[in-house]
C-alpha cells in the first residue's frame, strides 16, 4: 500500500509537474500568440483598400516598402499566420478536430459568401501589377516583358469580371 | 507497479518534452516579431543601421527542431521581405535584390509571403534597369495574388 501510494505520489507531482511547466510556458508565450493571430509583415496594410503605387507600404516597413505592397493575407486564405500558434487552445491541447470543423466552415462561408473586401483588395493588387509591368514594357523594347503586359491586362480584366459577378459593383 | 510508474514517467517526459519543443516554436516566432517591433523604433529614431541589424540578427537566428516548416518559412521570409524594403528605401537595390532573393529560396508558397518578396525583387531589378527581370517577378506576384482572389471567392481558376 505505501508503495503504491509512492508510485501514486510519484505520478500526480509528475502531472503537476507537467501541468505547471506547461501552464508557464503557456504564459509566456503569450505575447507571441498576439503578433502570431496579425499578419504579418505588409498584411496589415493589406487589409486595407488597395494601394496604389508608392503609398502602398506596410505599417511596419513605413514608407520602405516596395512601392506595391503586399496582398491581402489571412482572408484571402494566404498562409497568414504561423499555424503552430493557431492550432492550440489556451491550455496546450491541439484543436484538431475544433480546427477541421473550422476550416470546413470557412470554405462553405468562402463558397457562399466571399470575401468581397479582400476580393476587390486583390484585384486591385493584380491590375497595379499588371500597370506596373506595362509601364515597363512602354520603356522596354523586349517582347518578353510586352507579353506579359498583355497577359495582365487580360487577368486584370479577368478578375474585374469576376469580383463584379460575384460582389457587385 | 514499478513498470506503470516507469510508463508514467516516460509518458510525462515525452509530454514535458513536446511542451518544451512548443515553447521553443512561439518564442522564436515571438523573437522574430520584436525584431519587427524594434527596427520600427529605430526606424522612428532615424537609426537605419540600427534596424538593419536587428532584422539581419533575427534571421540568422535558428529555427527550432519542432517548428512547423511552413511557419518557418514565412516567419523567416517575412523577415527577409522586411530587409529587402529597408534596402530599397535606402536606394540599395543590390543588396534588396539580395535578400529577396534569400527569401525566395527559402520556398515559395501561394501566399503573400512570397508575392511581397517577388514584388520587393521586382523593384529592385527594376531600379537596376533589368526590365524584363522586374516584369517577370511581377508577374509572378501576379499570379499568386490571382490565386488567391481564386481562393477569396471560393473558386477554381476559370
Amino acid at each position: 500500500m505505501k508503495r503504491s501510494f509512492g508510485i501514486e505520489g510519484t505520478r500526480i507531482a509528475l502531472a503537476a509537474l507537467f501541468l505547471v511547466a506547461c501552464g508557464a510556458g503557456r504564459k509566456e508565450a503569450a505575447p507571441a500568440q498576439t503578433p502570431a493571430s496579425e499578419p504579418a509583415s505588409g498584411a496589415p496594410a493589406e487589409q486595407e483598400s488597395a494601394p496604389k503605387d508608392e503609398e502602398a507600404a506596410s505599417d511596419r516597413a513605413r514608407g520602405e516598402a516596395p512601392a506595391l505592397a503586399p496582398a491581402p493575407a489571412a482572408p484571402a486564405g494566404g498562409a497568414a499566420l504561423p499555424g503552430s500558434m493557431k492550432r492550440e487552445s489556451k491550455g496546450g491541447e491541439p484543436l484538431d478536430e475544433i480546427d477541421v470543423l473550422s476550416r470546413r466552415l470557412e470554405g462553405a462561408l468562402s463558397l457562399s459568401t466571399p470575401d468581397c473586401t479582400s476580393a476587390w483588395s486583390l484585384r486591385d493588387r493584380i491590375c497595379d501589377l499588371a500597370d506596373r509591368i506595362c509601364d515597363l514594357a512602354g520603356r522596354s523594347a523586349e517582347r518578353d516583358v510586352a507579353e506579359r503586359c498583355s497577359d495582365g491586362r487580360s487577368r486584370c480584366e479577368r478578375a474585374t469580371s469576376r469580383v463584379r459577378e460575384s460582389c457587385g459593383r | 507497479m514499478t513498470r506503470v510508474a516507469c510508463a508514467t514517467v516516460l509518458v510525462l517526459v515525452a509530454l514535458l518534452a513536446g511542451c518544451s519543443a512548443t515553447r521553443g516554436s512561439e518564442d522564436w516566432v515571438a523573437q522574430a516579431e520584436s525584431a519587427h517591433h524594434v527596427a520600427d523604433e529605430r526606424l522612428a529614431q532615424g537609426d537605419v543601421d540600427g534596424a538593419r541589424q536587428v532584422l539581419r540578427s533575427a534571421t540568422e537566428t535558428s529555427v527550432p527542431k519542432k517548428t512547423n516548416p511552413e511557419d518557418a518559412r514565412v516567419v523567416r521570409q517575412d523577415l527577409h521581405y522586411r530587409l529587402a524594403a529597408l534596402e530599397l528605401s535606402q536606394n540599395r537595390p543590390d543588396e534588396a535584390r539580395r535578400w529577396a532573393t534569400a527569401g525566395l529560396e527559402l520556398g515559395r508558397g501561394t501566399d503573400v509571403f512570397t508575392a511581397n518578396l517577388y514584388i520587393a525583387r521586382g523593384k529592385a531589378l527594376e531600379k537596376q534597369g533589368d526590365a524584363s527581370g522586374a516584369s517577370r517577378d511581377y508577374h509572378d506576384a501576379l499570379l499568386i495574388t490571382e490565386a488567391l482572389l481564386d481562393k477569396s471567392l471560393g473558386k477554381g481558376t476559370p
